[in-house]
């Protein structure tokens, strides 16, 4: 399988790159343009050793069609090709130097090859503590993930370290509680700045404040998600409410079983916080 | 002429009210917004809507109890259901219930198209 979503979730999750630098890297990848030579390896058109053999800073099309590594269908073909998250990802990586197209192959075979990426990072972070939740976590987190790429149109990955919350930064809580079958409550932690990135984003509306508006984003974001967990649930027979979302300033979560997530994007990180039960809300210290 | 069909939009969400709005707007409707399901049943008393789109999950009067009350009032006027939960359950019960329709969150602008359509339609047939 093509893990278009999760290329730089998974260099994290083996060490290539790490936690300090994930930001920037992500923030650079909204820019990058993917070249031709890059979509048809992460495409499996041609294969690393194949582009080592050329100069593909020059004219890479014309290369491979001289050296019938392509054909013009298939020249044609990439130049429709919407870069995904991984390959512009793979190109910032190939940019800095970091990777060649030779390593690149490998990662991306290795990476394909990773099955449930998220919820592979959520069973990690939950360890021995909430491995009863571990699963119904994971399903949740995977399809948060999944939504905030394409709703916020921007690459995210989940830091591989349990993050610790109280930081000023952190000004806002937007959660809602899930009832039924599986019961519990799911949250966003976030500063102002990346709450209205966030809210701006999904809203596509032109969001500067923590007003009405972009607490209805956010809130609409989590309910969506939560919707889609429900309706997810629904397909195993498991019957999932909601309750109507909530948003609270300067006070921090705390729930039984409560798994935190560090969310980091393109413009700035984020909490998710996922809990068995409903938030008690304490006052930051 | 098609005559303007006036619609009630329910949601607590001033965001979802504004973009339904505009989508509404755009097929010709007038619009009317509620904020929450005991407004929504005061409005469908006093302004008589052509039809409704009623968000499930709301403070206070949520969308089942609204789509309730409104149809002991007008048992033909035309629901439609709209929620981020659009589970199996929900969609049987808000049907049982006598919803025209159930849309999930986040919709399409050719799911709010074919749901103008099917109100017309059964505007239209409680006319005839």
């Amino acid at each position: 399988m093509n893990n278009s979503l999760y290329f730089a979730q998974y260099l994290l999750n083996t060490g290539l790159v790490k936690t300090e630098e994930i930001q920037g890297l992500l923030a650079k990848s909204l820019e990058a343009k993917p070249s031709l030579a890059l979509m048809a390896l992460r495409e499996g058109m041609v294969t690393g050793q194949q582009l080592a053999s050329l100069d593909v800073a020059a004219d890479f099309a014309g290369q491979a069609l001289g050296k019938n590594l392509l054909t013009a269908e298939q020249i044609e073909t990439l130049n429709q090709v919407v870069p995904s998250d991984s390959m512009r990802f793979a190109q910032v990586m190939l940019d800095e130097g970091r990777v060649d197209f030779l390593r690149l192959e490998e990662l991306f075979k290795s990476g394909d090859a990773v099955p449930d990426i998220i919820r592979a990072s959520v069973r990690q972070l939950a360890g021995a503590s909430l491995k009863t939740e571990a699963e119904a976590y994971g399903d949740f987190a995977e399809i948060f993930m999944r939504s905030f790429i394409r709703f916020m149109d921007m690459p995210a990955v989940i830091d591989n370290r349990e993050p610790i919350l109280g930081d000023s930064n952190q000004s806002h809580i937007v959660s809602q509680r899930l009832i039924g079958d599986i019961s519990m409550t799911t949250g966003i932690v976030t500063s102002d700045p990346m709450f209205i990135e966030m809210a701006r984003r999904y809203s596509h509306e032109d969001i500067k404040e923590i007003d009405e508006l972009a607490a209805d984003s956010l809130t609409e974001f989590l309910n969506v998600v939560n919707g889609l967990f429900a309706v997810d649930m629904a397909r195993q027979d498991r019957d999932v409410d909601l309750e109507a979302p909530k948003i609270e300033a300067n006070l921090l979560p705390v729930g039984n079983h409560q798994l935190l997530l560090r969310v980091y994007t393109a413009c700035g990180s984020f909490v998710l916080v996922i809990a068995s039960d409903e938030f008690v809300l304490k006052e930051k210290a | 002429m098609e005559r303007k069909l006036k619609i009630l939009i329910t949601d607590d969400s001033k965001l979802l009210r504004k973009k339904l709005r505009t989508e509404l707007e755009n097929l010709g409707c007038e619009v009317m917004e509620a904020e929450n399901g005991k407004e929504a049943v005061m409005m469908d008393l006093q302004e008589k809507p052509d039809g409704v789109f009623l968000d499930i999950v709301m403070p206070e009067v949520g969308g089942i109890e609204a789509l309730q009350v409104m149809r002991e009032v007008n048992p033909e006027m035309p629901v439609i259901m709209l929620s981020s939960a659009g589970t199996p359950q929900k969609l049987m019960e808000t049907l049982k219930l006598g919803a025209l329709d159930f849309i999930q969150k986040p919709y399409t602008s050719a799911q709010i198209k074919k749901a103008v359509e099917a109100i017309r339609k059964k505007v239209e047939q409680n006319e005839q």
